[in-house]
């Protein structure tokens, strides 16, 4: 490969991954669009790319949530059951589904993202008595409130429904290379009732494995050109490292409106590409 | 699970990840830059760093998951041991059709 396409890889993904981790997202959503549109590049290959990039950044910014207390790791491995199931079948539709769905797919997926950036997240409710099950109790737990210093104890509430809704992601992760944390959210809110914090450090510690799910597959399929992976991962990486120090310094509730445009724009792009 | 069980399972996974990470990362740069650079190492070299260093990438969540179900079973937590279990066995069914599907398309 040229030295120039491999620098524009870099640099490509860390632009990417600045943005995404300015945002508190994983780098996929941005990092397919940047590959395919901007980089013309097959969206087989950019997909095999992401999600070696995505696996990374998970890692990457897993040990400080983890030391934090904040992830529910029992919780996460039972989810990863509905997450790993939803990628191996995504492994298994994506010769079958065509590209130009893909491309649409992917801009649903964004402008679903978008919405959810505008309308910003509350922090849930705890769930009902009715709504958690005899079984979730070895499941709840507690973390460190930062404001007062002491361990705040959660229930978690509908898990069949929140493992439905990880099936779901685990798909969309497989079939777009991405992270789905767009889906992952709203299961931990709605279905699961977590805290924000919580659900936040949970669904980061998930996307590796779901990643990883599918990644082995396009690996083993030939479908991960590491010439192009390495580069991308290597941006991603830096820049979500990147991304987080500027999120903790900088006041995005004013860049919102910015970043929400940004989104509606990729997703328009990646819509004329279905179309066409 | 108990708390110190707990804490322990938290710092050991945390420790897989970053310092798995940053091995990774060390590969895939060497792998890179040797690819850029064109001096030193043969071009073959530096794909195949590259090419461990994304295989290390992809396989940083199998071992967390393995050593996530060790530590359980070590902590008698049978169950999650039982759910890491299930989980490495969906990864690896997974390995196989992909292995398959790529047969069947060459």
């Amino acid at each position: 490969m040229e030295t120039h396409t491999t620098f524009v890889l870099f640099f490509l993904a860390l632009g990417c991954s600045v943005l995404g981790g300015m945002l508190g997202m994983a780098s996929g959503m941005f990092i397919v669009p940047a590959l395919t549109v901007v980089s013309r590049m097959d969206i087989h290959e950019a997909i095999g790319a992401s999600l070696v990039s995505v696996i990374a950044c998970s890692c990457a910014s897993a040990a400080p949530y983890l030391r934090g207390r904040l992830t529910n790791v029992r919780l996460a491995a039972l989810l990863e059951i509905g997450t790993t199931l939803g990628a191996l079948s995504g492994v298994l539709l994506v010769g079958v589904v065509p590209v130009r769905a893909l491309y649409l797919l992917f801009a649903a997926i964004l402008l679903v993202s978008a919405w959810q950036m505008f309308m910003r997240r509350v922090e849930p409710a705890a769930p009902s008595a009715a709504q958690v099950g005899p079984r979730a109790a070895a499941l709840h737990a507690s973390y460190p409130d930062p404001a007062t210093g002491r361990d705040v104890p959660y229930a978690i509430g509908r898990i069949p429904v929140g493992l439905m809704l990880m099936y779901v992601a685990g798909l969309i992760s497989a079939l777009l290379g991405i992270g789905s944390g767009v889906l992952k959210i709203p299961a931990m809110d709605t279905a699961l009732r977590l805290p924000i914090r919580v659900s936040t450090a949970t669904s980061n510690f998930m996307i590796g494995v779901t990643g990883c799910a599918s990644a082995c597959a396009y690996f083993l399929r030939g479908q991960i050109v590491t010439s192009v992976a390495a580069p991308v991962a290597l941006g991603s990486v830096v820049g979500s490292i990147v991304g987080a120090h500027i999120l903790m310094r900088t006041p995005t509730r004013h860049l919102r409106v910015f970043f929400v445009a940004i989104l509606v724009l990729v997703a328009l792009q990646m819509l004329l590409h279905g179309l066409h | 699970m108990i708390f110190a069980n707990a804490q322990k399972l938290e710092r050991s996974l945390a420790s897989l990840l970053k310092y798995g990470t940053l091995f990774a990362s060390l590969l895939m740069g060497v792998g890179v830059l040797s690819a850029v650079s064109r001096y030193g190492v043969s071009a073959s070299v530096a794909s195949s760093l590259m090419t461990v260093g994304v295989g290390f990438v992809i396989l940083l969540p199998v071992c967390r998951i393995l050593l996530m179900g060790c530590l359980c079973a070590f902590a008698g937590e049978y169950r999650f041991a039982g759910i890491a279990a299930v989980v490495l066995t969906i990864v690896a069914v997974s390995c196989v059709v992909g292995l398959k599907l790529g047969v069947a398309a060459a």
